[in-house]
């Protein structure tokens, strides 16, 4: 008896220590930093006490602030609207991709694997690519745009408010496009081929096999490829500040480029901070849904 | 079992390693450390030093954000500098330039500044009212030099009745022009008494299908500021005054050059260096606002292009803004030695051969009136000129939030987000908030 308790310390002790690398680096890197930005955020700190490290405690001053600000708001809704407007495209996108490519057909395989390399790029290097294809005077899209004759004289795509906010849109599907097929196609592995067999011996036909197989059974990997879909593509940074850095004016400005321009740039740190905030609680709540979506469907299951 | 035991060791092994990888990534993170790494230049140099040192040795550390090109010669003098103080060793490092502001920032709040940096001159007086640059006020009078320098240089380095800072490198604006495009078309070349209305002319007539008639930053950053203030300042407005007519004035003009495609619609989110390089330097625009620097970009890109410049046009005035180099000290740990650096790489000489070097001019009236340089360089001697009757950017310790509400504010009217009057009123109540 006494052995046994010993070999399940023993056991659960091992246990711990798998779990220790993971349980400090995320202490470290991730929820002091966290941490100390809310600690932050109701402080005033600024240009003038940067430096002194006198903090004195202002409540939810800068929270009042930073509500008040046009700009604010502005990049709350320019950071929803983009983050919508990615996932509309880059999901079904990225469904039928996967679809495609778990047919089994020649090539397929390698063009899957091509497809996985702009998820593999980084970041700002693709800014930086788009930035060229997006330019009105050299730019390659405009030249495919005239020569097909869509548009008779160049678009100005980063001048304006719309058409910036497109391009960044666009460069961004083409970079989450990858990430959502290669989660989804991998999904599609694991759906047995005989259920869909039966399926088809009892008369149902492709859109039944796709709406009541594939879909129900692909629903917990739908659901968190939206969802971190939704938090990547939500605080966008790299991509924003090299294409536009926020502007014409404001138009394209995100939550996290904001944060960034009020610490960095003006100094501005418990700004800065009370911003990053509101990106992290907006995620939060996301991640909450998500959480009690993923433990209903485990609890359904029991 | 056996085989159990040998996995679980393997994955602390593993552990071990993963920890001793996370601990090294947080401290150095915690450091804010730059990834460039040390000059190789700097540091060999230091060694010979240090192989004939006897007694104690001082090693400070230094932080420049010039491109690697204008450092050689820096880096020479700071050799220079530890032959003649062999008790002193120098350890610098370069920061990218768009980076040095935020190294900066990162390294006040963990306490990982270097002895002295170089910063653009427009945030001394930043770092000065944050209290992370050191009070000179006493070194500087003791020296007794600055008397010797430009006014508005010398202006960047001090705030609140005292000095945290000398200026190291100075520059200005002017309008390059393309001198190929204006014989093509017949045109006579600007000359330094130009007006704004003959401006206005000669930018819509060089605009053709082949070329732009004018290039300048209008892009979303202090770049931007730098390059539309100054038509804001010859209307007789300044950065306190935009919702004055003149500041009006010279921002509409600007939207119509922009409106009218007299300028590419792409200079709202062009760094100065990517709009020589992609319009002027290719001869596809006939005029740019450009600093002496920019002679650099343009040798790089297109050797032969034939170009020459002018002075601003004149609307009340023709002035320019001061743009370049301060020298802060950012701890006083070893002040000795840190202003014996500082004081060295200010010397007349110095300051000369830098900035002859580098395509900058000289903070020091001095240097400028013994080199033959600025005074007899076709494109040098015109900077000079508008240095002269430049004026000083700010100073402001808040000058970041002012020149963001002005970037806020072009950057509406050229995208068609608000009229002139609209955005010039926004930000001149916001800056008068920030006042």
């Amino acid at each position: 008896m006494k052995s046994k308790k010993g070999y399940f310390f023993k056991k659960k002790m091992v246990f711990y220590l798998f779990v220790l690398p993971g349980a400090v680096y995320m202490t470290l890197m991730i929820i002091l930093p966290i941490c100390s930005n809310i600690i932050m955020s109701f402080q005033d700190v600024n240009l003038m006490n940067f430096a002194s490290k006198e903090r004195n405690f202002v409540g939810l001053a800068m929270y009042q602030d930073i509500l008040r600000e046009d700009v604010t708001w502005v990049a709350v809704k320019n950071t929803l609207w983009f983050t919508f407007w990615c996932l509309v495209f880059q999901f079904p996108i990225g469904f039928a991709l996967a679809l495609l490519f778990s047919k089994e057909f020649k090539g397929s395989r390698f063009l899957r694997g091509i497809n996985v390399v702009a998820w593999m790029i980084p970041m700002v290097a693709v800014a930086g690519i788009f930035k060229y294809m997006f330019n009105s005077d050299i730019g390659i899209i405009n030249q495919i745009l005239m020569n097909l004759h869509i548009v008779d004289k160049p678009v100005e795509w980063l001048a304006h408010g719309n058409t910036a906010m497109a391009s960044i849109i666009v460069a961004n599907v083409w970079k989450g496009v990858p990430f959502n097929m290669i989660l989804l196609a991998t999904a599609l592995t694991t759906v047995p081929a005989d259920v869909y067999e039966s399926a088809s011996i009892d008369g149902a036909n492709r859109l039944h096999r796709f709406f009541y197989i594939t879909i129900p059974l692909l629903k917990p990997a739908i659901v968190s490829v939206l969802t971190l879909g939704f938090i990547y593509t939500f605080k966008v940074f790299d991509l924003v500040y090299v294409i536009t850095g926020g502007g014409p004016g404001s138009s394209t400005e995100m939550l996290s480029t904001l944060a960034y321009r009020y610490s960095f740039n003006e100094y501005n740190f418990s700004q800065g901070a009370a911003v990053a905030n509101v990106l992290f609680i907006l995620l939060m709540l996301v991640g909450l849904v998500y959480i009690k979506i993923v433990t209903k469907e485990d609890g359904g299951d029991r | 079992m056996k085989k159990k035991r040998f996995l679980s060791l393997l994955l602390a092994g593993l552990m071990m390693v993963t920890l001793a990888g996370c601990g090294s990534a947080a401290s150095s993170g915690a450091q804010g450390e730059t990834p460039a790494k040390p000059d190789a230049q700097g540091e060999a140099s230091a060694e010979t030093v240090q192989g004939e040192a006897s007694g104690e040795q001082i090693t400070i550390e230094m932080w420049y954000h010039i491109s690697p090109d204008q450092a050689t010669v820096l880096l020479g003098m700071i050799d220079e500098f530890q032959n003649e103080h062999p008790d002193i060793k120098v350890e610098t490092q370069s920061v990218a330039f768009a980076e040095i502001k935020k190294q900066l920032s990162i390294g006040v709040a963990a306490n990982q500044l270097p002895d002295v940096t170089l910063c653009d001159t427009v945030d001394n007086v930043s770092f000065a009212a944050m209290g992370a640059a050191v009070d000179i006020t006493e070194e500087v009078e003791d020296w007794g030099e600055l008397e010797n320098y430009f006014e508005a240089p010398a202006q960047s380095a001090y705030y609140d009745g005292k000095y945290y800072g000398i200026p190291f490198y100075s520059n200005c604006l002017a309008i390059m022009y393309n001198k190929d495009i204006f014989d093509e078309m017949g045109l006579s070349y600007p000359t330094n008494d130009w007006t704004w209305d003959e401006f206005r002319e000669l930018v819509a007539q060089t605009a053709t299908d082949d070329h732009y008639g004018l290039t300048m930053s209008l892009i979303k950053s202090e770049e931007g500021t730098f390059n539309v203030l100054p038509f804001i300042c010859q209307a007789g407005a300044n950065w306190d005054s935009l919702d004055s007519d003149g500041a009006k004035e010279a921002l509409a003009m600007i939207n119509d050059f922009y409106q009218n495609g007299y300028m590419s619609k792409e200079l709202i989110s062009m760094t100065q260096a990517d709009m020589c390089a992609s319009l002027f330097a290719t001869g596809r625009s006939a005029m740019m606002v450009a600093g002496s620097w920019l002679t650099t970009n343009i040798q790089n890109e297109n050797p032969n292009l034939n170009y020459d410049v002018v002075l601003f046009p004149t609307n009340k005035d023709a002035t320019s803004l001061i743009g370049g180099g301060n020298i802060m000290m950012m701890k006083d740990d070893h002040k000795e030695a840190s202003w014996e650096l500082m004081k060295f790489l200010s010397s007349k000489e110095n300051s000369r051969a830098f900035c002859e070097d580098a395509g900058y001019i000289s903070p020091r009236e001095d240097s400028v009136a013994e080199s033959t340089l600025w005074a007899e360089n076709p494109i040098l001697s015109v900077y000079t000129e508008q240095l002269a009757i430049a004026k000083p950017r700010g100073p402001h310790p808040n000058w970041p939030e002012i020149s963001s509400a002005i970037q806020t504010a072009y950057q509406d009217v050229l995208s068609g987000t608000a009229t002139v009057e609209e955005a010039l009123t926004k930000a001149a109540a916001e800056i008068e908030e920030i006042k």
